[in-house]
């Protein structure tokens, strides 16, 4: 196997300040509790100013008697893997990550809708012509009224374009010569954006179909959910059609919106169960296929990169934003999603794991699924990741929970027997039969009630013929009751596998793919560990703030 | 109280009905026609085929497919083994009611397994679904890696990712978790769909629309006690002509205009004694008949302005005018007491404004800007499309077109104005 450097071990080296990690003693009581954080001692200083200034206590970290959750432990600091962010587990919570809430925002302030459908109405009802200038001129309307401009309505209050400077609207198609006579401004380049041979393939898929990626602002979704976003986009859609087409009133306007709100509208996030019940357009509906369809590490990236890049998107998403949300509040799920994307563990993982496909099966898709393949690496990745466990006692240390120690070797199985087989049902069984070789090798009841609940469930399920079970895994995501507790990193990252083995240009969907390759976006996904880290260093730029409207805001 | 009922053409088609054999509980035929809307599936298989080999699942687009998943294609002969599927069905189903139509197969579930059912609607799409996945896997032969669930996915759609089925295996009535309400399922069925199962003629889309309007009425207890007279009389008069009251009043009304239909209408009661105008002051002596009588006015109202500009799209301000100039001319309250015109115009104003309703054609009972009228809206709303001849964007010829395939293997829902009403009278297969 590999003789290069092992980053991993690096990073535990330095984040434990130790040259031994084979040492299997440490020392209690002696780092200094919660002040071994800058941030607790940070969050300490300013708790005691907002307690005095609002006369009611908050955060009492420098309390003895409300728990002390850190007197006997070291308080390792984290890496974010690919970078080189030091930070703490502080830093890559949801609230106090800006990158990481704008990472969810920018997702599910995207709606898609379909021009053609418009055009034909333009066309057939009211017989007006369709042409480049005319999409052109809608165009810029529609830069005027998504994000808050007024047009065709007197006395209409408009929106302060500093508080939704991030809405906006551009188009996709695959028709060269319409792009060629579009305005560069609103065009999602496909040829530009992906590389020449992916390029070639969405361009075909998507073909003369027009497309418009619609960003409402970020401000949005933090004053209303997820529903408010296909309907925003689809009433300011109708408003710009009515400007830029002259359009009188009456039922021509109704189809529009009908077009836009109902007939050709691509909402990234279905609407959830009853007990978890969302809107449209939050994370619990988004499909897993998507999530690897948002991430665009393809585009700059090597194939485990850009799977390693997915594992974080949709760790990151599922469950620290949507779990953490629907299910607990508060300080969230931060430290099983944090394994996957710090201190180079997975990373890694993968890669020892990626010279082992290469050397038992020659590459990536190159043997067929089969329950023995899929036994197989879910036994090779289980007893790889133990045997670093007892290996290096700091990195049991660092990943403390059965859930964390499964989450990390259910994303290895999973992703390597994507890679290898190019099948991502395959994948998912990987990721879910982990849980019998960590039961029988080591851990035995593993994990906490989210962990192999789910694995146990779900493997029967998904290949089933029920209507509650078989579903193929790039339409499966967390409203599914069996996939939808907090461990649903690992089928981003074996579906994301399956498909970059087979060098797909997407996913699920041709037209998401484009629309997340978009420049203009505040998260860059292509680098989601680089956004991450940006925001745990505080030097990420957000937008969706009130700043405008405090005093002296502008 | 009975009845007299005429057909389309003013013709007595039965006399003497009496108004109670109209219910459910004592109308077994009718039973019986409302479960074929519960118990009914279908599924093109060319659509079928054609989405497997093509990895075209999971859009949910309305128009067009947005969905496209690369390497899981599966081409397998589906069409050319549809014998095959429809023996396999018949033995995992225990039915032998399955009817081919070119390439679509419409499938009944047995009916003891409806009344087994505690959710009725959802339970013969989820139960064929299974079938259906399993006759294919054998006949193909496919195994675990072999898509299976790319086969069950093609039927069901994102289903349980979503919280409705919505692929290629199709059913008359949404599921509970798509509508507004509990018990609303019969009030789900589009006003397209209605129109092309019925044929697209009036007073059989009338017809059908009010049985399953009814029977929404009847299962959210909207037909017990003091209301069950109200509704079982909008039946019969708006849903059914009794008394060939709509006839008569499209004929008398036929070159007029909506306060002509007014006027026949309040001349009508006043001569059948139903109101009473003493001193300018109309008083009603039966109020459940009285909104009958003006049910039957909104209907004939409907098809004299829709029949006149072969259009739908005014049905909304058809209906609250009609029951506007209605409550100004007696002082009486309009159909269902405001609920009609109050729906009319909210339906009206969606379907002329940026917020999303689309033509008069997409609307369904339990929808919310509809649901406020039990009954005496959607009928109305039906015919309106009936008389169109494509001036909507969404036509039932091209929202609904399997409706006119699935019409052909399912007679016991042709001419069902007369059937519904030969029912009463206990003819019929039970």
């Amino acid at each position: 196997m590999s003789k290069k450097e092992n980053i991993m071990i690096k990073r535990l080296k330095e984040i434990f300040n130790t040259e031994d990690l084979t040492d299997k003693h440490t020392s209690f009581y002696q780092f200094g509790g919660w002040k071994q954080s800058k941030r607790k001692q940070e969050f300490v200083i300013r708790a005691k100013q907002i307690a005095e200034s609002r006369g009611i206590p908050i955060y009492l970290r420098d309390r003895d008697d409300i728990g002390v959750p850190l007197g006997q432990r070291f308080y390792e600091p984290l890496y974010i893997s690919s970078t080189e962010t030091l930070c703490e587990r502080e830093d890559l919570q949801l609230v106090n990550n800006a990158a990481i809430q704008q990472m969810g925002d920018d997702i599910k302030r995207t709606v898609i809708i379909g021009l053609d459908l418009a055009h034909k109405i333009l066309k057939e009802r009211l017989g007006k012509e369709v042409t480049p200038e005319t999409i052109n001129h809608y165009m810029e309307v529609v830069n005027h009224t998504m994000p808050g401009g007024v047009v065709a309505q007197e006395h209409m209050a408009e929106v302060n374009p500093e508080l939704t400077k991030d809405s906006y609207a551009k188009i996709v198609t695959g028709n060269q010569e319409l792009k060629d006579s579009l305005d560069s401004r609103f065009i999602l380049d496909i040829d530009q954006l992906f590389p020449e041979e992916k390029a070639e393939e969405i361009n075909d898929e998507i073909g003369s179909r027009i497309f418009q990626v619609t960003r409402v602002p970020t401000i949005a979704i933090r004053i209303a959910d997820g529903g408010i976003v296909h309907r925003w986009a689809s009433q300011q859609t109708v408003l710009a059609f009515i400007a830029a087409y002259s359009i009188g009133g009456g039922a021509p306007l109704s189809d529009f919106a009908f077009a836009g709100k109902h007939a050709q509208v691509i909402v990234l996030g279905n609407t959830t169960w009853p007990r978890r019940a969302r809107a449209p357009n939050e994370f619990g509906g988004i499909p897993f296929g998507y999530i690897s369809d948002i991430c665009q590490a393809d585009r700059v990236s090597d194939p485990l990169t850009y799977v390693l890049e997915s594992v974080a998107l949709g760790g990151v998403l599922y469950d620290l934003i949507w779990w953490g949300g629907y299910m607990g509040g508060g300080v969230g799920p931060v430290n099983g999603t944090a394994s996957l994307y710090t201190n180079e563990v997975l990373d890694e993982l993968s890669r020892y794991m990626d010279e082992w496909i290469h050397h038992n099966y020659g590459g990536y898709n190159s043997v067929k699924p089969s329950l023995e393949v899929v036994k197989k690496i879910a036994q090779e990745s289980v007893c790889r990741v133990l045997e670093e466990y007892d290996n290096y006692p700091v990195l049991l240390e660092e990943h403390w929970g059965g859930g964390i120690r499964l989450n990390v070797i259910s994303t290895l199985a999973s992703i390597t027997t994507g890679l290898a087989t190019g099948n991502s049902l395959a994948s998912l069984m990987a990721g879910h039969y982990v849980y019998a070789h960590l039961v029988k090798e080591a851990m035995g009841r593993n994990a906490w009630g989210g962990g192999e609940a789910v694995d146990l469930v779900s493997i029967p399920d998904i290949v089933s013929t029920f209507p509650d079970g078989a579903l193929i895994p790039e339409l499966r995501g967390p409203n599914i009751f069996s996939t939808m507790v907090a461990h649903s990193a690992f089928p981003v990252g074996g579906i994301t596998a399956s498909h970059a083995a087979k060098g797909h240009p997407w996913v699920l969907s041709p037209v998401v793919k484009v629309a997340f390759s978009d420049p203009n976006l505040v998260f860059d996904f292509r680098y989601v560990r680089r956004e991450i880290a940006k925001g745990a260093k505080r030097e990420f730029n957000f937008t969706g703030d009130r700043n405008a409207l405090r005093p002296g805001g502008e | 109280m009975e009845l007299d009922f005429y057909d389309e053409k003013g013709k007595l088609i039965a006399e003497g009905i009496p108004l109670n054999s109209l219910d459910f509980r004592s109308n077994k035929n009718l039973r019986k026609m409302v479960s074929t809307f519960r118990r009914t599936v279908f599924i093109d298989l060319h659509a079928l085929e054609n989405t497997l080999k093509n990895g075209l699942v999971g859009g949910e687009m309305i128009v067009g497919n947005e969905c496209k998943v690369l390497g899981v294609e599966l081409e397998h002969p589906i069409v050319e083994n549809k014998e095959e599927i429809i023996h396999k069905l018949q033995e995992y189903l225990a039915t032998d009611e399955i009817t081919a139509i070119e390439d679509l197969l419409v499938i009944k579930v047995p009916m003891d397994d409806i009344e087994i059912a505690c959710d009725s609607v959802s339970s013969p799409i989820l139960k064929t679904s299974v079938a259906l996945t399993q006759s294919i896997a054998e006949i193909f032969d496919l195994n675990i890696f072999d898509g299976v669930d790319l086969v069950k996915t093609a039927l069901l759609g994102r289903y349980p990712q979503n919280v409705a089925p919505n692929g290629l295996l199709k059913s008359f009535l949404k599921v509970p978790t798509k509508v507004e309400g509990l018990s609303s399922s019969y009030r789900s069925m589009s006003v397209n769909d209605i129109v092309a199962l019925s044929g697209k003629k009036v007073f059989d889309s009338v017809a059908m629309a009010w049985l399953l309007e009814f029977a929404a009425a009847n299962e959210t207890g909207y037909s017990v006690g003091w209301y069950k007279r109200l509704y079982l009389l909008g039946f019969a008069y708006q849903g059914l002509n009794a008394n060939n009251l709509t006839y008569e009043l499209v004929k008398e009304c036929k070159k007029g205009t909506l306060y002509d239909v007014v006027d026949a209408v309040v001349q009508k009661a006043c001569e059948d004694k139903i109101i009473e105008n003493l001193d300018g002051i109309y008083y009603p002596s039966d109020m459940p008949l009285w909104n009958a009588y003006a049910a039957s006015g909104q209907l004939a109202a409907t098809i004299i302005e829709c029949g006149a500009i072969r259009s739908a799209q005014s049905v909304g301000s058809i209906i609250s005018t009609y029951n506007d100039l209605l409550q100004i001319l007696t002082g009486l309250p309009s159909v269902e007491f405001g609920r009609a015109m109050g729906s009319a115009i909210f339906m009206n104003w969606l379907s002329h404004s940026i917020y999303g309703g689309g033509g008069a054609g997409v609307f369904s009972g339990e929808h919310v800007s509809v649901k406020g009228s039990r009954g005496f809206l959607i009928p109305c709303i039906c015919a309106a499309m009936c008389f169109d001849v494509g001036t909507q964007l969404f036509v039932p010829d091209t929202t609904s077109k399997n409706m006119y395939k699935i019409r052909e293997a399912l007679p016991e829902l042709h001419d069902i104005h007369k059937r519904i009403i030969y029912s009463c009278r206990g003819d019929g297969d039970e």
